[in-house]
This record gives structure tokens, C-alpha cells and sequence, in this order.
């Protein structure tokens, strides 16, 4: 029959498409003059970038804004403050405006500027509720055009670190306020940053324009393109294609996989630049209903020896996040602290989990206890790439130990929902990253809708929160350091979080780009350092 | 024949009602609330009570049902589609761009599909059972069944990474066209094809065909008049094509990174942004209303025969 | 019907995708005879590793056997699609019937709701469900079944009408035999071919539907293994390993393709119509006319 020899024919042709174009070789095309404008790819568009908000795409909004100081590695430094002071009670801070700033629509930015932007964040209390500085602000005092006090209500050590987050104390242009606040929306987005947005197409692109008026020197990039493009095949493929010259990866916003990453490593035209460790991937672990299963110290620790994060680690990301044995890095403020720790070993898994009387039944793959299968749920983000693969993965060292996991995969909305009201047994997640830690993700732990669901009803949790309170407003650091140890042994010894890896900002770009660089937000990029050879 | 046409449009208003109900009552039946999405979407780290009885009042979600329904309609009509949850923007906004969009690509491949087939079909009739005519059927049939998302992404592996030839994804010149029209069309072009030379085959059979030729008429005359009547079944079907490929584009926008109408719903999906998934029913409903009613009064035109009935 | 039947056992075409179908289903019910590993078990060693003999399609981007994981997917991508398709022919079909038997206020009553869901694009309104009530196969196939039995219900309907007015069926009401004999031994079988071929086209048209979808992410859980979802983790690794996209895609074709063949088939033997005798008249004519 005619038509089966025509079908041969099609799937002949198919496969030999297939087979050339995996022969073909890549051809990369390298131009001599050094490039201006950069064309990156995002997933999402960049939003409302309102800076007092929180529904934009941060690394755009870090273009545009500034703040009053920035977070370093090595603490806050001069941003748009060139200096401050402190008061002796620890509640008076004075902080010296860099002169002859402009925002980029011409607005002089001084005290009042300053004084308009805070006190339009603290107008919208409730948004703000999370960042503890919020609460304590009393006043923001105009001393003269480039003076100004913020005047606390008790003394507040992480001042200056939640000042440099870029939200939601950013310094907007006052003369895009309406009617002089922010909460319902800005007539335009305009800060003393090193690019100001000139153009933006939804779900298309983001145009943005140096400033080259900018305070920390003209940035070498003049444009820079964000693109909306889904993550995964179609953005490697537009890099591979030079459509777009810079991809970068972060926990919230996974634009290449690990594969795709380290086979570009071993590409002669690109490059590949990883940040500092910024994040940990760590499961949280419900303690909300102490009837169920995972409330069980025992098996909360069984699940931490029982996890490869060594073979995790090395092949399933492909070696681009490494092991971590603490929810926070101990790079990060008061976190150096020794810790218990837990390698992976089965063998001792198997014990703790049989020491809470479960029995493996002969033949059967999973611990059971009268008649009930040693079964837990992980609850994973759809729209976080690779976490899929994390959780399968987990899945199959479980089942080594006896331990059934049951996967599910859900929106973002329905995943928060879980984590709020405490309908889950494990869900994958990662810290917010310096700055935020330790001191921002310590007092979220006692936030409903945040942690609370992992860290209360622990032995002593209220005594916990008290400490992270206590060394929130202390103004001795060596209290401020015992009471840190204290709550960081107690989230270790209880196992209430347990940590996989640590996440680093990853970054793919051609060869002649150069001076990659991180800022110490995982959230932020640093675009106008850069510069094409 | 104005009284048909009159009859017919008229049948729009029952149909909107219809329509926009059930678009309010799946949202309705949605079993995430709507005040956390909304709060969560914004960021807010950490959401309060007080916080969500606010943002209820705000938007008006306390009120009963019905009221809610035609507050809603009331709305709807004068284009005001409500807020995304995510973005804070007006619906409307965000899905007028995405509606060009995804227009635009529907309109092109409804342009390529119906030049294609037309031809396909007329070349497959001329030499029906010959291996022309059978090698296009199974060529297309074959391509009709596969996934439209593998041969998308082979094409622009192939295409786009290995030959360098076209754009990846997106928007922007006549080439971004290329790459979405082909897969897709070739895909739908399986279908319509097959109607085309299947009505001209049994129009051929027809009296005045056998009259005509016998008369010494020229065959190209007498293909023109095959070709005639044989479209006329067609049209109506051709009318559903572009709201069809409306709805059709979503794994091809996907794909290809269209900033249309699918991806829109798709990422709208992913963040439970109701608002939006319900002016997406709403408008491709409605749009697949207008075009049938739009393909029954061609057709009408076209076939005085069908008026009557 | 018999006609029907003996015409499709000679249609070489139809025979050797009915042989196809059933091959996979019988694979996909016992799967667990015919796979040769655990398509869940993971060799974080073994990433993407080609064919062997152990894994004779190689493994994915965990490590895990490939063909096990095509052969378990098999249930997923094909048969809650064809249970599905059950679903939706049942309630099409016996709505379709009483609509078209009994006609009067009943009739008008079910074709009003079938003209109100026809009015909703399929592909549309199971966006919407998936969108409402959230992501997953059952919401899918669900949509599918809602949006679905109205087309059935309104193609059984008239070719019900088309039977009831025939000779026979008007003798054995007449000689008072029940209405369900009826339907039953004569409006049923009668309507038969029209099911299969509808069905048939209608299946292809899910499964490609079904592995979209699940392509996009709105379908199965992780690690249930579906050919759709299997295309969407290879695409990722496309540029470094570009035969993962092979298998689940070329299972997918096949499926499709015997599908709509076997409908293709059907249809041809019972339409005679259409192609095969409307084709040799005419060139018997065109040979007449040249001579």
C-alpha cells in the first residue's frame, strides 16, 4: 500500500532532520566593536515596579531605585547617605544626604524627598508588617536639605540593614507620589538609579536608559532590555541564538537548569559567573498538628540523616548548589556558630524511625504502625524551576529509609495557602538570603503566614520568639550573640527546618562581557558595572 | 434573507447572558480565595486577618451573589473586566495587547491554512488516488497527529539554534510569524484540506459537471465551477477557523513565546489570577459566538438554498 | 455493521492500527509484566544515559528507565483519556438517544443545554476548569467529559431520527416490543459505526490535547510518569541531549495516528460515499468523457 510506504518516508525524513541537526556545528558570530546594550531575559514581566510595593521584578526595581545605604558583605555602606550617626540610646539616627543627587525627572533629592518616602511607606502599616523596622520608626525629622533624623521608638540594631533593602525603603521621586503617597500606585517610575525605564511593553519588554547623571559614575551598559521569555529551552535557545546576551538564575527565578548550565561551561563563547552561596533550599516541616506523623521529632530527624545531599548536590544540580547542613550560611551575620550536625546515614535513620515503633513489615517497602503506612506529603512551587526534580529525587532516598513521599506540585497561591494554614507535611522552600538573614527570616518565624507553621508548638517556641525579640532591639552584641545561638541551636536541635543546599545567583553570558558581578541581594543585579570588551 | 440576518444577531443577546453567567459562576466556584491571592501576589510576606477583611470591603467581595453578578455585567459592558489580582493593572489592559496578539497569529494562519488547503485540495482532487494525492493526505495526516509543541520546539531547534535562520520566540518582525504559522497550520491544514477535495470530489460527479464536459467546456472552466460550488461548504467552516485558532494557540504561544491570549490565561493559571481567566472565557466565547453567526450568514448568503430552512 | 467490519478486516491500514492500539493498551494494563525497571527508581548516576541493555531507551534527567517510564505512561496519556472517552460517549450516547427517540419537550430540553455548551470552545472552557479548580489530570479529563458529550449527544440524536422513521424500527414498535428492546437491538447497533468514528477522531484529538496540556505543566503530578510531561522535562535538556525528545513525542504521534487512521477507516467502509466508490464512478466517467 501506497500509504504505508509514505509514512516510512515521513518518519525517515524526521529522523534525518533529527540526526542533522545534531550534527550541525554551533557558529557563533563575534562582532569587534565592544557592545553597548544588553538584552537579558526574565519569566515574568517586571511588574509595577513601585519600590513601597512588593509586586515588582526586584532586579529591575534595583535599577531604578536606590537606598539610603547598601548592604555589603562587609555591613552597610554610603549609598544615597553619604554618612550617619548614631545617638547614645540607640534611638536617633542622622543620616548625611549625598549632595547634588537629582532623580532622573529632575527633582532634587534631599531631606524632604527622604522624609516623603518613608512616611508614604508607613502609611500602609500593614503591607509593611513583616520588616520589623516599620514598627519601630517613630518620626523622620527634616534637620536641614540634607540632613535628616529617623527617630526610632527603641533602639534597633538591623536599622540600617533593612534600610538598604531595596524594599520597601527605596527613594522614589515625591513628585510621582499622588496625592502624596504611594500605596495605591505611582504615576511613574523614577529614582536616582544608575537606568531609568523609557520604555514598557507588557509581557513583552522593559526598556531601560543609563542615567547618566548617576551618582556612582556612568554606567558603560547605555541600554538594557529585559525580555519576557519562559524559562527553560526557549531562553537557552535565545541565548544560544544571541538574541539575548545575559541570563541569570536565582532561587525564585530559575532561568536555566543544570544541565543546560554546565554543558554551556564546557562552551569556549561563554561564561559562566556564580555569586557567593545566598540562599538554602531547606524543607520546612509542619509542626502545627501534633497528631500527625512529621510532628515526631524522630522522623523529622530520620528524614534529615536519610537525605543524600552529597549525591543531591553533585548530580542532580549538576554541582551548581552545594550541600548545606544549616538553615543559614554561616557567612551570615551571628550565624558562625557551630552546629549538631547530620550526614547522611541510613543506617541511623532506620534506627530513629523504628525508636517511634514503626516495624517494616516483611516485604513491604514502607514502615507501617498499626496498620498505617509511614507515609508524608511535600508540597512543591510549580513555578520554581528544578524543584520538581529535587523532590523526586528526595523521594527515592526516602523510600530507602521506608519512608513513602507523596508528591504534589501547586500554584504558587495554593502552595502559600499550605504554608499558612498548616496543610502540609513538607514543603520545599528557600531562605530569602543575606541581608534578610538571619534577623528578617528570625522574626517571621513567629509570623502566621510565614514560619509559624514549623516553629510552633516545639518545645519552648515562645521562649524562642521572645529571644529573637529580645536580640532584635538588644544593643549589646554579645547578648545579641547568645540569643542568636541560642535560637539557631534550638532550630537545629528540633529539626524544624531541614536544610538541602545552598542556592547561589548564577549567571550565563557571553565571553566579552565583562565585570559580573552580585550584589548581596540574591534579587539584585548589578548591570551598570558591566561592560562589553 | 433580512429577516434571517436579523434573527440571527439577535440570538447574541440571550447567548451573552448565557455566557457571561457561567464566566462568573465558575470564578465563583473557584475553591481559592480570592483576598489571599491578591495579598500574596503583591508580596506581602506576611498576610493578617485585618489585613484580609480590609482588602475584602475594598473590592466588594461581602456583598450576596447576584448583586456581585450584575455589578459584574454592569461593569463588563462598559469593558471594565476588573483588576488582575497579580498585577493590580485593569484586566482590559492587559488583555487588549494580548488580544492583538493573539489575533494577529490566528489571522495569519487562518490566511496560510485556507491558501493551503485551497490549493492542497485542488491539486488532490485533479489527481485523486494518485500518489500526489496520497502522499499530501498521509503527509498531513501524520502531521495533523503530532504534538504541536514537538514540532515546535524541533522547529526551532532546527531552524533557529542549528541553521540560525529565524527568531527563537517572540514578537517583532514578519520572521516571528514564520516559524508559529508553519507548525500551526500545517497542523489544521490536515483538516480543511480533506473538506475541500472531498467536496469538490463529490462535486465532480454533479450533472452540470457532466454537462459541461460534455458540452467541450474547458476543463479549466470546468474546475472553476467544481471549485465554486465546492467552497461554499467550506466558508462556514473557514469562518470557525479564526476563533478556533484563537482557542487553539495556547501550547503554540507557549512554545514560541507569543505575547497572546494563551500564555496570558496559561501564566494566569499558574497564579490563580481569576479576573483574567474569566475575561478569557468570557471574550473567546464570546468571539466564538460572533464568528458562528458571522460563518451562518455567509454561508446563508452564499446558499439561497439554506435560507428557508 | 458486519459490512462495516468485513470491509475494515481487509484495509491493511486499519487492521495494523487497531493491531497498535490494542498492542498499547494491553502493554499499558500490565505495565507493571512489560516494564522492565521501576519507572519511579531513581540512578542519579545513570542521568541521561543512552540506550543499554538493561535500559533499552536510555534514562532521563534523574536517571530514571525511560521505557518503563513510556510503558507506565501509557495509563496516564492513554487510557484515562479512553476512560474518559467512555464517560463522555456514554452520556452522549443515551442523551443523544432520548433526544432523538422520544423528541418532543425532552428534546428541545437537551438540545438547548447542548447548544449552550457547544457555544464554549472546548479547548477554552478546559482552560477555565483547570483554571478554577486548579491543575491536574482529573480536572482535565473532566473538562473534557463536560465539554465533550454535547457533540455526541447531538450527532446520535439525528442519525436516532434518521433510524426511527425506518421500516423496521416502525414494525417492531408497532408489533408492541418494548421501547428499550428497541433501542437497544436495533437504534443501537444501527448507530454504532457513527460512535466508533467519532470516537475514534475524538480520541486522537484528546490525547494531543492531554499531552499539551500536561506539556504546559496543568497536568499530572511529578513523578506520575505521562508523555506529555516526559517531553516538557526532555525539552529542557534539548540542546545537550536532544534524543530525550524522541520516545515520549514518537509514542504520542503513533498513538494519534493509528487513531485517526482507524477512524479515517472506519469511516471510508462505511461511507461509500465518500471516497472509494465516488472515486471509481468518476474516473469511469472522466474515461467515458475522454473517449
Amino acid at each position: 500500500m501506497k500509504r504505508i510506504r509514505i509514512l516510512i518516508c515521513c518518519v525517515m525524513m524526521m529522523a534525518m532532520c533529527v540526526s542533522l541537526g545534531a550534527c550541525t556545528s554551533q557558529d557563533s558570530g563575534g562582532t569587534g566593536e565592544a557592545k553597548t546594550t544588553l538584552t537579558t531575559a526574565r519569566s515574568k514581566d517586571i511588574g509595577d515596579l513601585n519600590g513601597h510595593l512588593y509586586a515588582g521584578d526586584m532586579a529591575a526595581q534595583g535599577m531604578v531605585f536606590d537606598t539610603l545605604v547598601e548592604n555589603t558583605a562587609d555591613g552597610p555602606k554610603a549609598a544615597l547617605a553619604e554618612s550617619w550617626d548614631i545617638s547614645k540610646d540607640g534611638t536617633v539616627y542622622t543620616f548625611h544626604l549625598r549632595k547634588g543627587v537629582n532623580f532622573t525627572d529632575g527633582q532634587p533629592f534631599n531631606a524632604e524627598a527622604v522624609k516623603a518616602n518613608i512616611d508614604a511607606v508607613q502609611r500602609n502599616p500593614e503591607k509593611h508588617a513583616w520588616i520589623s523596622l516599620s514598627k519601630k520608626i517613630k518620626s523622620v525629622d527634616i534637620v536641614d536639605d540634607n540632613t535628616v533624623n529617623i527617630v526610632l521608638s527603641e533602639p534597633y540594631y538591623p536599622i540600617l540593614t533593612e534600610l538598604g533593602l531595596l524594599r520597601p525603603y527605596c527613594m522614589m521621586s515625591p513628585a510621582t507620589f499622588i496625592n502624596g503617597e504611594t500605596k495605591d500606585g505611582v504615576s511613574a517610575f523614577v529614582g536616582t538609579g544608575p537606568y531609568k525605564l523609557t520604555e514598557h511593553v507588557q509581557n513583552q519588554y522593559a526598556t531601560f536608559v543609563s542615567n547618566d547623571e548617576y551618582w556612582g559614575g556612568e554606567p558603560k551598559i547605555k541600554t538594557v532590555t529585559f525580555k519576557v521569555l519562559p524559562a527553560g529551552q526557549t531562553a537557552q535557545l535565545a541565548l544560544q541564538n544571541g538574541e539575548i546576551d545575559f541570563l541569570y538564575s536565582n532561587y525564585s527565578d530559575a532561568m536555566l537548569d543544570s544541565e543546560t548550565l554546565k554543558s554551556m561551561g564546557t562552551n569556549k563563547d561563554y561564561q559562566i559567573v556564580y555569586s557567593e552561596p545566598c540562599a538554602t533550599r531547606f524543607l520546612m516541616v509542619n509542626a502545627s498538628k501534633p497528631e500527625t506523623i512529621i510532628a515526631d521529632k524522630n522522623i523529622k530527624e530520620a528524614i534529615w540523616y536519610g537525605i543524600n545531599k552529597e549525591e543531591l548536590s553533585s548530580e542532580i544540580l549538576s554541582g551548581l548548589e552545594t550541600p548545606a547542613e544549616t538553615l543559614f550560611p554561616s557567612t551570615a551575620p551571628y550565624c558562625d556558630v557551630k552546629l549538631k550536625e547530620r550526614t547522611f546515614d541510613t543506617a541511623k535513620a532506620k534506627k530513629l524511625i523504628e525508636a517511634s515503633g514503626w516495624k517494616m513489615e516483611s516485604g513491604s517497602e514502607y514502615y507501617t504502625k498499626n496498620g498505617e503506612k509511614l507515609s508524608v506529603r511535600i508540597e512543591y512551587r510549580t513555578d520554581v524551576a528544578g524543584v520538581k526534580g529535587i523532590c523526586e529525587y528526595l523521594q527515592s532516598n526516602l523510600k530507602d529509609i521506608g519512608i513513602e513521599l507523596v508528591l504534589t506540585g501547586e500554584e504558587k497561591s495554593a502552595y502559600y495557602d499550605r504554608r499558612k494554614t498548616g496543610d502540609y507535611d513538607l514543603l520545599i522552600d528557600a531562605t530569602w538570603g543575606v541581608p534578610y538573614d538571619p534577623q528578617s527570616t528570625m522574626s517571621a518565624f513567629s509570623a502566621p503566614s510565614s514560619y509559624l507553621t514549623s516553629t510552633q508548638n516545639l518545645e519552648n517556641s515562645q521562649e524562642m520568639f521572645d529571644w529573637i525579640d529580645q536580640a532584635l532591639v538588644s544593643t549589646d552584641e554579645v547578648k545579641r550573640q547568645e540569643l542568636y545561638t541560642k535560637v539557631l541551636n534550638k532550630i537545629q536541635d528540633d529539626a524544624c527546618f531541614i536544610p538541602l543546599t545552598d542556592v547561589q545567583v548564577i549567571a550565563v553570558a557571553p565571553k566579552d562581557l565583562k565585570n559580573i558581578t552580585f550584589n548581596q541581594s540574591q534579587y539584585e543585579i548589578p548591570f551598570e558595572k558591566m561592560y562589553f570588551e | 434573507m433580512r429577516n434571517y440576518i436579523i434573527r440571527r444577531i439577535l440570538t447574541i443577546i440571550p447567548m451573552f447572558f448565557i455566557i457571561s453567567f457561567i464566566s462568573f459562576v465558575l470564578i465563583n466556584l473557584s475553591p481559592s480565595d480570592p483576598v489571599e491571592i491578591i495579598l500574596r501576589a503583591n508580596g506581602v510576606p506576611v498576610v493578617t486577618e485585618e489585613l484580609i477583611e480590609e482588602t475584602k470591603i475594598e473590592l466588594g467581595l461581602d456583598q450576596p451573589f447576584l448583586v456581585r453578578y450584575v455589578n459584574w455585567l454592569n461593569d463588563v459592558i462598559h469593558l471594565d473586566f476588573g483588576k488582575s489580582y497579580v498585577t493590580q493593572q485593569p484586566v482590559f489592559k492587559m488583555i487588549s495587547p494580548a488580544f492583538g496578539y493573539t489575533m494577529q497569529l490566528a489571522l495569519a494562519n487562518t490566511v496560510v491554512t485556507i491558501m493551503l488547503s485551497i490549493f492542497l485540495g485542488i491539486i488532490c482532487a485533479q489527481f485523486e488516488g494518485r500518489m500526489i494525492d496520497r502522499g499530501t493526505r498521509s503527509f498531513l495526516f501524520i502531521i495533523s497527529a503530532m504534538p504541536a509543541f514537538w514540532i515546535g520546539t524541533l522547529a526551532i531547534w532546527f531552524f533557529s539554534v542549528k541553521l540560525n535562520l529565524l527568531p527563537t520566540s517572540g514578537v517583532g518582525s514578519w520572521t516571528n510569524f514564520v516559524l508559529p504559522t508553519m507548525v500551526m497550520s500545517i497542523g489544521y491544514c490536515g483538516f480543511y484540506f480533506r473538506m475541500i477535495r472531498n467536496s469538490m470530489l463529490e462535486n465532480m460527479n454533479e450533472n452540470y459537471v457532466v454537462y459541461a464536459r460534455s458540452c467541450g467546456v474547458k476543463e479549466k472552466v470546468v474546475v472553476k465551477h467544481i471549485f465554486r460550488n465546492s467552497i461554499q461548504t467550506a466558508v462556514a467552516a473557514f469562518c470557525m477557523a479564526i476563533p478556533g485558532m484563537m482557542a487553539g494557540t495556547v501550547v503554540i504561544e507557549n512554545v514560541f513565546a507569543w505575547p497572546g491570549l494563551g500564555r496570558l490565561c496559561v501564566s494566569s493559571i499558574f497564579n490563580r489570577d481569576l479576573p483574567i481567566i474569566q475575561a478569557y472565557v468570557l471574550i473567546l466565547a464570546l468571539s466564538y459566538c460572533l464568528f458562528n453567526i458571522f460563518g451562518d450568514i455567509v454561508t446563508a448568503v452564499l446558499n439561497p438554498k439554506l435560507r428557508k430552512a | 455493521m458486519m459490512n462495516v467490519w468485513s470491509k475494515i478486516k481487509k484495509d491493511r491500514i486499519a487492521v495494523s492500527c487497531l493491531a497498535i492500539i490494542l498492542m498499547i493498551i494491553i502493554v499499558g494494563i500490565f505495565a507493571n509484566f512489560f516494564a522492565p525497571n521501576d519507572p519511579l527508581e531513581i540512578n542519579a548516576t545513570l542521568k541521561f544515559d543512552g540506550p543499554s541493555w538493561e535500559y533499552p531507551l536510555g534514562n532521563d534527567q534523574l536517571g530514571r528507565c525511560m521505557l518503563s517510564r513510556l510503558i507506565f505512561g501509557i495509563r496516564t496519556s492513554v487510557l484515562f483519556v479512553l476512560v474518559a472517552m467512555f464517560a463522555t460517549i456514554s452520556i452522549g450516547t443515551i442523551l443523544g438517544i432520548i433526544a432523538g427517540y422520544f423528541k418532543g419537550k425532552v428534546d428541545e430540553v437537551i438540545m438547548r443545554v447542548c447548544d449552550i455548551v457547544l457555544s464554549f470552545p472546548s479547548e477554552v472552557m478546559t482552560l477555565a476548569i483547570v483554571g478554577m479548580f486548579g491543575t491536574g489530570l482529573k480536572n482535565i479529563l473532566l473538562a473534557c467529559i463536560l465539554m465533550k458529550w454535547a457533540w455526541f449527544a447531538r450527532v446520535f440524536r439525528s442519525a436516532v431520527m434518521k433510524y426511527t422513521d425506518k421500516n423496521y424500527v416502525m414494525f417492531s414498535k408497532a408489533s408492541g416490543c418494548k421501547t428499550g428492546h428497541i433501542l437497544r437491538k436495533h437504534i443501537l447497533p444501527a448507530i454504532f459505526p457513527e460512535i466508533a468514528v467519532m470516537a475514534s477522531n475524538n480520541i486522537s484529538s484528546q490525547i494531543l490535547m492531554v499531552s499539551g496540556l500536561s506539556f504546559l505543566g496543568l497536568g499530572v503530578q511529578a513523578p506520575t510518569p505521562e508523555w506529555g510531561m516526559m517531553l516538557s522535562e526532555a525539552k529542557d535538556a534539548m540542546l545537550i541531549h536532544p534524543y530525550q525528545m524522541l520516545p515520549s513525542g514518537i509514542a504520542i504521534m503513533v498513538m494519534a495516528v493509528s487513531f485517526s487512521f482507524l477512524g479515517d477507516s472506519i469511516r471510508d467502509a462505511m461511507d461509500v460515499k465518500h471516497e472509494g466508490y465516488a472515486l471509481k464512478k468518476n474516473r469511469f466517467k472522466r474515461k467515458r468523457l475522454a473517449a
